[in-house]
């Protein structure tokens, strides 16, 4: 099965023998005259301005925290909705709504106080 | 937890109302705290003391059942229970002490409430833990909790730090934890204790996997109950936390973590014994004498009582140790095994009590005597004729540090001796010898205070106001600690009844 | 080439080693955090992998959602204690902060 890889491998040895050898050609033979501007950084052709560590706003990163929690929560619904179905056959749909309703619950329990604290606002 | 058997929901529901009650808790004082704006908190401190003191209530009154639930992840009986009456009882104290220093500094900090419920809810489904899965749930709700209890107080540094250290290494040692439980299933087959069980006694546990996963188990166990060389943290952070939650953290957590340090002993004892035996016997000796040797020269009375918290890490790992003796020695030893097995239990069990006893009552009166975390009155030096300026808290203190120091009417002695008595039992006395050696060097370091209060002269600087709440409560403790000593026969008995019921 | 159980078990412990490795030799703390979740996440291919050939059940693979979410809230709770830090100490340098030894 390993065989069916080796035109895969070819391609992308010839790509980076291609790529490599004009790379280096030019390094060797082009000319060099390096002054401030062609130093700087390429951003679209727009002079590049200030510092890359700027300081975000840490309300950026409240958000960012609250948007991983909440969201990493549905990783458990994942489960329950595939088991689900065979629940309701068995009889035990209601349990299995319960549950979820109450994890759920506990989850909007945790957004109601980010928001009642604040947590949530522009300011 | 394979097969998708539904469960009995009333039993279920019965079972499960003291963990139920405390996550409840815990929620419902996140909501009042976000929806009651007042600039007093102490409120909420009712609230939670109220959700403790039912936790009790319904414990105690209503038979909750026995056994396994949820799918065999829990299993409950008389040893969860004890150590859910062991953390109520800590977070009821907690509560008063910390409610006793926002009252005074005015300075409320109302995520303490809910994060003191939820590291309880942690503790308790780790004392019950009868599956990996939730050993490890268990492990990080307490330990997530207590990172933002060591270090969440605002605006001081000192606290960031202790908090900020806590998590860093916490972090590292439950990423070993987990690795190990990886192993561990993948050499049983399973995560269920009961399955684990079944796996080593039939010995079909493929021997690399379980050794390897076990011994990275340790590293996160260790951790949690600050044993050597994994104690690293422990100063720094009982120092920068604020006292209040140092003394849950010394108490609670140590408890929390030889629960369950004891149940996976001996649930992988028919096929480990003889890699446990030597590993804690070795981290045994270090633990005790590195804690007392370093603690000798502490000038700080939190740094004194982390390393001294250390050593008796160390004391309670020999109690481990008794127990694993009878699965290695020869034929005349089995013949008592099963004594020595429920002696060393309950030794281990009575000594985690009154442990918890006496660092609270030292905490308590610690907590009152500081300032504010980090820049605390906890210089030994602040100490100084406090006999004359507060009795009670000195007379608190002493009684504190005297049980501490295993001083015979104190529960520090009962609880020393008893784990002593199994360990002579069992055969090892080079052990016992060194743990009473040390107890003689712990001496030194405690009786200093005693020695700092009632017989130097007031210091300038130090503190003149009191918190009688918190007095008060503590010097509850400081009775109980003498009351234990003395009459410590039925609580030890009633120990052992609670060890039986894990010990398979 | 046939995959099985103990090339899993190698891209985990190769995971791990990385991850241990960006804990000891990182002095900022949000590249110790990192450190931290390569292991965590190292566990959780052992855990699938073991779930799929030893154990041919699905308890391995709760668990690592378990551990996602857990290392999930882990990351929330060390990102708001390092910030706290960094507003006290001007700083998230591990090696930077040391008031409390004394």
């Amino acid at each position: 099965m390993f065989e069916r890889f080796i035109p895969v491998l070819l391609v992308l040895g010839v790509a980076g023998a291609f790529s490599g050898v004009f790379l280096a050609i030019s390094f060797l033979l082009g000319p060099r005259r390096p002054d401030a501007l062609k130093d700087s950084t390429y951003e679209c052709g727009i002079p590049a301005r200030g510092s890359i560590q700027i300081r975000f706003f840490v309300r950026f990163f409240l958000v960012a925290l609250f948007f991983l929690l909440f969201d990493l929560e549905a990783v458990f619904l994942y489960p329950w909705v595939v088991l689900y179905k065979g629940l309701l056959a068995s009889g035990a749909g209601g349990f299995a709504l319960t549950e979820m309703g109450v994890f759920l619950l506990v989850l909007l329990t945790g957004f109601l106080y980010v928001w009642k604290k604040g947590g949530l606002e522009w300011q | 937890m394979n097969d998708l058997a539904i469960p009995d929901f009333g039993r279920e529901i019965a079972a499960l109302l003291p963990f139920l009650i405390v996550a409840g808790g815990g929620l419902l004082v996140m909501v009042t705290d976000a929806l009651v704006k007042t600039l007093r908190k102490d409120h909420l401190s009712y609230l939670v003391l109220l959700v403790l003191l039912s936790v009790i209530v319904v414990q105690t009154t209503s038979g909750t059942p026995e056994g396994p639930v949820l799918n065999g992840l829990l299993l409950l009986g008389n040893f969860s229970r004890f150590f859910t009456y062991l953390f109520v009882v800590i977070g009821v104290l907690t509560t008063i002490f910390a409610t006793g220093i926002f009252d005074r500094d005015g300075n409320y900090r109302p995520e303490f409430y809910p994060l003191l419920l939820f590291a309880i809810l942690g503790m308790m489904v780790l004392a019950a833990a009868n599956d990996l899965l939730t050993v490890y749930l268990g492990l990080e709700t307490m330990s997530l909790a207590t990172y933002v209890l060591a270090g969440g107080v605002r605006g001081n540094a000192p606290s960031s730090e202790a908090g900020f250290k806590y998590l860093m290494l916490g972090g590292f040692s439950s990423a070993f934890f987990l690795m190990g439980v990886a192993f561990v299933y993948g050499a049983c087959g399973g995560t269920g204790f009961d399955q684990i069980a079944a796996a080593l006694h039939s010995g079909s546990a493929p021997m690399p996997f379980l050794t390897l996963g076990t011994g990275l188990m340790l590293v996160g166990f260790g951790f949690k109950v600050a044993m050597v060389p994994f104690h690293m943290w422990t100063p720094d952070v009982y120092d920068g936390a604020p006292a209040y939650v140092t003394g849950f953290m010394a108490t609670a957590i140590k408890a929390a973590g030889f629960a369950i340090l004891l149940r996976f002993v001996l649930l992988t004892e028919p096929m480990l014994a003889f890699a446990w035996y030597p590993v804690l016997t070795v981290l045994a000796v270090l633990t005790m004498s590195l804690g007392n040797i370093v603690a000798l020269v502490q000038g700080n009375i939190k740094r004194m009582l982390a390393w001294s918290s250390i050593a008796h890490a160390g004391y309670l790992l020999l109690g481990i140790v008794a127990i694993l003796a009878p699965a290695l020695g020869g034929p005349e030893m089995m013949a008592r095994a099963k004594g020595i097995v429920e002696e060393g239990g309950a030794a281990l069990l009575f000594y985690l009590v009154g442990y918890a006893l006496m660092n609270l009552a030292a905490f308590g009166i610690i907590n009152v005597m500081g300032t504010e975390p980090g820049v605390d009155g906890d210089q030994i030096s602040r100490y100084a004729g406090l006999s004359r300026r507060q009795p009670v808290a000195a007379a608190t203190l002493a009684v504190a540090m005297l049980s501490l120091a295993g001083i015979p009417p104190m529960v520090g002695f009962m609880a020393k001796f008893y784990i002593f008595s199994v360990v002579v039992k069992a055969g090892l006395i080079p052990l016992a010898i060194i743990g009473v050696i040390n107890s003689l060097i712990s001496v030194y370091y405690y009786l200093r205070v005693i020695v700092v209060m009632y017989m130097h002269d007031t210091a300038e600087d130090s503190y003149q106001g009191t918190e009688w709440v918190s007095v008060a409560a503590a010097g509850l403790l400081a009775f109980l600690i003498i009351y234990l000593g003395v009459m410590p026969e039925a609580f030890h008995r009633g120990a052992e009844i609670v060890f039986r019921q894990i010990s398979f | 080439m046939n995959v099985g159980l103990p090339h899993f078990l190698t891209v985990g412990a190769i995971l791990f080693a990385l991850g241990l490795f960006a804990v000891m030799s990182r002095r900022n703390a949000i590249g110790i955090l990192m450190g931290v979740e390569l292991m965590l996440n190292a566990s959780n291919i052992n855990f699938v992998a073991f779930s799929r050939y030893v154990e041919h059940a699905v308890d391995g693979q709760i668990m690592a959602a378990f551990v996602i979410v857990l290392a999930a809230a882990e990351a929330a709770v060390a990102l708001a204690i390092v910030l706290a830090m960094y507003r006290n100490f001007g700083t998230a340098n591990a090696d930077v902060v040391q008031s409390l030894k004394r």
